[in-house]
């Protein structure tokens, strides 16, 4: 018992001094995260008077984060998971689509400025583009249903804050808003598509916040 | 609008007149910035390319592909955008931020569609251009940390004024032109970070978000034997990046 209590004594008292005197320039951090993104897949933005039920995802993915004392740099990798499916609710004849399940994968490269705050942890702002690789279908509003197999490229913000727990593990809560349309892959069945044209884009923009936990290898 | 637009002048010259006591709460500082604007004019709708090309959705909607077409995706707007900016700063946590941003499209908004011209389905070539500038004022809260940083949140209105272009070619024979130009008093957001390289200069960044819509607009450009109808839309994310230079150490 006396035991335990001085190992958890230690630990404690060595994470609280990891916590205090740890921070120092992190060059190079691996994280992992979870989000979460409302509206996949927009489909107002094919439609503008769709009334629509919106798909929700969530993430999951890798943060590469490079940094010198002002600028940072961030890359990685993402995927999302449908929660809900995205359904139009009205005008579904002229919009051609009766619902869709847009999946993706994410590579963003973001940099900008970051700015310490004291030794506790990082706030930081930056630009930079994504590129998307979407799959998943959209069921049409004659009952077909057409697979998804778009990719492209946004642009967009990434802002970030970061709680310093030890001296080389951080919290990370960060905000990504992308604007990035693919080129029209699907035909849809609509009364505003008479001629049979492909129309339909998938639109992969949005906003997205992720949590995770970063370990800085230098 | 030019009574407006000096109206706003002077009251821009009066809030950053110099504040020359060295022991007066009150710092100033002037900053230059240039960064871009993902989306610009947001989805650029007008009235013809509903009527004509069948888009209700301006750009988004006017891409489709079809066999035997040549297409290429007409990509929304990307604009860059350069400014200066004033901010006086009052007794170390309140700040009244005053510029003035041009913004102009630098990529996106050029390709090839097609349209129903009456039963033949035609190739259609379509350019969007978009440039204005920006007056924002806005006030808030700035969040020191010690000398080293300072993160500022506010929030105002602009006064902004754009000109969005656009030209609809194909061998129907058809040409349409439009042009519309207007103003409106967005809604403005910021937030902005200062790394204070002394004491008195910092490196800097902004996100800037602008909400706004003009009401609809006549077209301008004669000549075409059409006259289109389009508002300017304001709506959209800036982000900066540039170098500040406070006038007192902080």
């Amino acid at each position: 018992m006396v035991k335990k209590a001085i190992i958890l004594t230690t630990m404690v008292i060595v994470l609280h001094m990891g916590i205090v005197t740890g921070y120092a320039q992190r060059y190079a951090g691996i994280g992992i995260h979870v989000g979460a993104q409302h509206d996949v897949g927009d489909i107002t933005t094919f439609y503008p008077d769709a009334k629509t039920d919106p798909q929700n995802s969530i993430l999951f993915g890798i943060a590469v984060r490079l940094s010198v004392p002002y600028f940072f740099i961030r890359t990685g990798a993402d995927t999302s998971f449908t929660l809900n499916k995205g359904k139009v609710l009205e005008d579904e004849a002229a919009v051609g689509v009766k619902s869709y399940n847009v999946k993706y994968a994410m590579i963003p490269f973001y940099a900008g400025l970051q700015f310490p705050l004291l030794d506790k942890g990082v706030f930081y702002l930056g630009g930079g583009i994504s590129y998307f690789y979407g799959t998943g279908n959209v069921r049409l509003s004659d009952g077909s249903s057409k697979d998804i197999d778009a990719t492209c490229l946004g642009t967009g913000f990434l802002a970030g804050i970061q709680l310093h727990i030890t001296s080389s593990t951080s919290l990370y809560m960060e905000w990504m808003y992308v604007d990035a349309q693919s080129d029209p892959v699907i035909t849809t069945t609509g009364t505003l598509n008479p001629n049979g044209y492909e129309d339909l884009f998938i639109n992969y923009g949005g906003h997205r916040i992720m949590l995770g936990v970063m370990y800085y290898v230098l | 609008m030019y009574y407006k637009l000096r109206k706003i002048l002077f009251m821009a010259a009066i809030a950053l007149a110099p504040i020359a006591v060295y022991a007066s709460p009150f710092n100033q500082a002037i900053s230059f910035y240039a960064g871009y604007i993902p989306s610009l004019g947001d989805n650029l709708y007008s009235y013809e390319q509903q009527n004509t090309f069948g888009s209700t959705n301006g750009v988004d909607g006017i891409n489709r592909s079809f066999s035997g077409f040549n297409t290429s995706h007409i990509h929304r707007l990307i604009g860059a955008t350069a400014g200066i900016n004033v901010k006086i700063v009052m007794y170390d946590f309140f700040a009244l931020r005053i510029g003035a941003n041009y913004f102009k499209n630098v990529w996106g908004g050029k390709g090839k569609t097609v349209y129903d011209d009456g039963g033949t389905t035609r190739l259609l070539e379509c350019t969007y251009r978009y440039d204005g500038f920006d007056i924002p004022v806005t006030f808030g809260i700035v969040i020191p940390f010690y000398k080293d940083m300072k993160i500022t949140f506010s929030c105002g209105i602009a006064y902004a004024w754009g000109r969005y272009r656009n030209k609809f070619e194909s061998d129907a024979p058809l040409l349409y032109r439009g042009e519309f130009k207007g103003h409106d008093y967005p809604l403005v957001l910021n937030v902005e970070g200062e790394y204070f390289m002394d004491e008195k200069v910092a490196i800097a960044t902004s996100l800037s978000y602008y909400r706004g819509t003009t009401t609809v607009i006549k077209d301008s450009k004669q000549g075409d034997g059409n006259t289109d109808y389009a508002p300017l839309d304001f709506t959209g994310y800036r982000f900066l990046l540039g170098i500040s230079y406070y006038f007192k150490p902080i």
